[in-house]
């Protein structure tokens, strides 16, 4: 394969990576104040974080495209700090697939703490643990096959991610042409071997990263002994 | 220990019932909090241990104040060292037993007399458990395991929450000298809910009896059981009857003893080594009895008796009903289902076989 | 039944036909099927998409009548394939490119090299004819090197237009007809590219095989070269030739 396709390969792996890990740090608080609370306004918060599941991609990237716009307040206060726009850049690809992938990290973890841990905190509350200490100590290792689920289908769903990459991207090789866009453009052209090769890389890689959840919810309990 | 006290006083309603309380509680020894279901007794434990903040309540033990509303004192769960035990232990599974126990030690203040770990461990007999999984422990293993793991952060009170209600007759007879060595070994004010007048009359030195979220009585164990005509071993929220006999004999090589009632013989387990010709009484809870009409097997051990039916009364709950036999002249009460009833056609005068699950026996 | 229609000559009455148009020219398209269904009661179906999007879906066998490219490689490649009637290609327009901004300046080749252009939208070379003709003009210009690192590709003219719309480029190459409908106020400013710079974006139209049976399509592409339909064109910000 040539060069231009193997960056979109690696620059796609990046952008999955780099998205769950800040789903990470930004859902793991939302998630368990979402367990916790007795809000009025949950059920609010709950259909947001869910918008990703049902709208067409097109929609949130069009979106995204006005936000993102140098005459909007994000672009604009992101050209100011950066000297760059937004859009058209590995950073706007990754604030788009954090909200496009939000609720695949949001719910497994929200499930799980939802669950027993709930229990066990006031357990732990009664055995002189913190919140932030039970945090880690209790409903972290209890959770762990919420995080192995969230976290993969983050990653595996940023990898095939098309729609919004589309809207913002621009396509920009090295940058924002993501395998997606690459195999999209191949099909275009009638590249129809090159459209193969590509399609069937993506798909091993999904593939193989799906079975890996459920091989790994197989081999360990609900939660990880130590 | 001093003549410190634990206050609370609430007037709180929370979703469903409500709280409306003012006691001081003596630090010492055990306190039962007695009542029916539904009374507040768990919520009030809850209350204490901080897990439900009620909105207008006060809380102080000793002199430290917890809860109190004016000006704003609140101090969160983890910070008054109170132990909680559940009714089904609530130990956590991703750590074995040994990791349980640790969690608590961790956590534990360095300063105040504290007890050994393994003095805990030996107190509770744990020795054998600590590398196991806890879901693959009894009921009864649970929650000595529960009860170790609280005492090790060494509390400065300890709430028990119907720590017994999930096991058997039998398992709880194993476990209630546990419960009396904590008291005696470890010294520490213990708060103990429990709807069971044999366990309340066994381990507590004062009762608190709730009704509907308020205070019905409180005073000295004999006293307020004797007001409200609560006795041991005649038990309105839980049917027990008391069966009079003799031992017969003992198995060999097995834990059998064959108990003569009257003019029968019932085989039953047991711990104790008893003389044949001991005086016994059998203490057989009304669950632990079921009915059939004709001998299922012929076999010579049986946990079984002939018994005649007297009466039929209303249970507990909608689905069963209590069916009142007579064995030889003694009475034996038997929660059996509807269905039950009418489908093996279980009418007074009819003689049956009761069947007994566990009895605990007392001399 | 069927037998009756394969003996006979004579072009069934059908009054649909199906055309697939490239975007830059749907809205034109939209005008002269108007006035060709009111003169002729024939009823016109639209599909708009990239010329290389609808070439690829008519060679998978998707049921259109006429193709209206935006190039005209892929009508020739048509032809070559047998999926389209000989007789039936003819240029319906060329277009023009401009070089657009949505708000009021002065632009002009210079725009190119100013300092504050950050972002250059075209349309992807690959895909649309138009990007192609800018990147030619960029080349021209001796400008592809320098404005290499601000240059993004709109996956169409129409996103493309988008991109400089939104704000989200500065300046970017769409077609002329696009700048011109656009409604006075609202027009911004513009530089329409000399046609010498670029190769021509012939647009050429075919009628697809097996639609020559069908009245409705033959009307409408016969129409397609009437002198009104020519003149609809031209005021859009197309020429004839």
């Amino acid at each position: 394969m040539s060069l231009p396709d193997l960056s979109a390969l690696w620059l796609t792996l990046q952008l999955a990576l780099i998205t769950t890990i800040v789903l990470l740090i930004i859902g793991t608080p939302t998630a368990w104040w979402l367990a916790q609370t007795r809000s009025r306004l949950k059920p609010v918060f709950e259909a947001f974080i869910a918008l990703p599941l049902v709208l067409p991609p097109t929609v949130l990237g069009f979106y995204l495209l006005i936000a993102m716009s140098p005459n909007s307040w994000l672009g604009g206060f992101w050209v100011s700090v950066t000297g760059d726009t937004l859009s058209f850049s590995f950073a706007g690809l990754v604030i788009g697939s954090v909200i496009y992938s939000l609720p695949f990290m949001i719910q497994p973890l929200q499930t799980a703490f939802e669950g027993p841990v709930k229990q066990a905190m006031r357990t732990a509350a009664s055995l002189r643990a913190s919140p932030l200490d039970a945090f880690f100590s209790v409903a972290v290792p209890m959770s762990v096959r919420g995080f192995v689920t969230a976290i993969v289908l983050s990653f595996a769903h940023t990898l095939g991610e098309f729609g919004v990459v589309l809207m913002v991207g621009g396509n920009v090789p090295e940058r924002t042409r993501t395998i997606s866009i690459e195999i999209y453009e191949h099909v275009e052209t009638l590249n129809y071997g090159d459209a193969h090769a590509l399609s069937a890389i993506l798909l091993v890689v999904s593939f193989l990263t799906l079975l890996s959840v459920f091989m790994f919810n197989k081999r360990y309990p609900a939660h990880v002994r130590v | 220990m001093s003549a410190s006290k634990l206050v609370i006083a609430t007037r709180t309603a929370f979703s469903g019932f409500e709280l409306d309380l003012e006691v001081a509680l003596p630090l010492q020894g055990v306190t039962a909090i007695f009542g029916p279901s539904g009374s507040g007794k768990t919520s009030l434990l809850n209350v204490i241990a901080g897990n439900l903040r009620a909105r207008d309540g006060r809380i102080v033990f000793g002199d430290e104040v917890w809860q109190q509303a004016n000006p704003g004192i609140w101090v969160p769960p983890h910070r008054r060292g109170v132990g909680l035990v559940y009714q089904d232990g609530q130990l956590f599974p991703h750590l074995s037993v040994l990791g349980n126990l640790d969690f608590a030690a961790k956590r534990a203040p360095e300063a105040g007399a504290g007890h050994a770990f393994g003095d805990i461990i030996a107190a509770m007999d744990l020795g054998d458990l600590l590398d196991r999984d806890p879901q693959t422990l009894s009921g009864g293993e649970k929650q000595r395991t529960a009860i170790a793991r609280s005492l090790l952060t060494r509390p400065k009170l300890l709430l028990l929450d119907e720590p017994l209600s999930a096991l058997d007759s039998a398992r709880k007879a194993e476990l209630l000298p546990f419960l009396e060595t904590l008291k005696s070994q470890f010294a520490i004010p213990t708060l103990y809910v429990s709807h069971d007048v044999d366990e309340v009359s066994r381990i507590a030195d004062r009762v608190l009896m709730l009704d509907a979220g308020k205070v019905a009585g409180f005073g000295a164990t004999d006293d307020v059981l004797s007001r409200f005509g609560l006795e041991a071993g005649r038990n309105p929220y839980e049917n027990t009857s008391t069966l009079l006999g003799i031992v017969d004999e003992q198995s060999p090589g097995s834990d059998l003893l064959a108990i003569r009632v009257g003019r029968g013989q019932i085989w039953l387990a047991s711990d104790l080594a008893l003389e044949p010709g001991t005086d016994i009484q059998l203490k057989i809870s009304a669950r632990d009895v079921s009915i059939a009409t004709t001998r299922p097997e012929q076999i010579s051990i049986q946990n079984m008796i002939e018994a005649e039916i007297v009466s039929l009364n209303e249970a507990k709950r909608p689905a069963f009903q209590t069916v009142e036999l007579s064995v030889y002249g003694q009475r034996l009460d038997a929660v059996i289902t509807r269905k039950a009833v009418s489908d093996l056609a279980l009418i007074p005068g009819r003689k049956v076989y009761a069947l007994i699950k566990s009895a605990t026996f007392h001399s | 039944m069927f037998g009756a229609l394969a003996n006979c000559s004579e072009p069934q009455a059908r009054s649909t036909a199906t055309v697939a148009v490239a975007t830059n020219f749907k809205p034109t398209l939209e005008q002269l099927a108007a006035d060709f269904e009111t003169r002729t009661g024939y009823e016109l179906e639209t599909v708009s998409g990239s010329t290389g999007k609808l070439y690829a879906q008519i060679v998978h066998g998707a049921p259109y009548d006429i193709f209206l490219a935006a190039d005209q490689a892929r009508p020739k490649r048509l032809i070559q394939d047998g999926r389209a009637t000989h007789q039936g290609r003819f240029t319906y327009a060329i277009g023009g490119l401009a070089l657009w901004s949505p708000r009021k300046a002065e632009i002009t080749p210079d725009s190119l090299i100013e300092p504050e252009l950050s972002r250059l939208a075209l349309a992807n070379p690959d895909l649309a004819p138009y990007g192609l003709a800018a990147m030619q003009l960029l080349d021209r210009l001796g400008l592809t090197e320098t404005l290499q690192s601000k240059i993004v590709f709109g996956e169409s003219v129409g996103q493309t237009f988008a991109f400089v719309s939104t704000g989200n480029a500065n300046l970017g190459f769409v077609s002329a007809a696009q700048v011109l409908a656009l409604p006075e106020d609202v027009r911004g400013s513009y530089w329409l590219v000399p046609r010498q710079l670029h190769d021509p974006i012939a647009q050429d139209a075919v009628l697809l095989e097996g639609s020559g049976q069908n009245q409705a399509a033959v009307a409408f592409f016969s129409y397609l070269q009437s002198p009104q339909a020519q003149e609809t064109i031209r005021l859009s910000g197309y020429r004839i030739e």
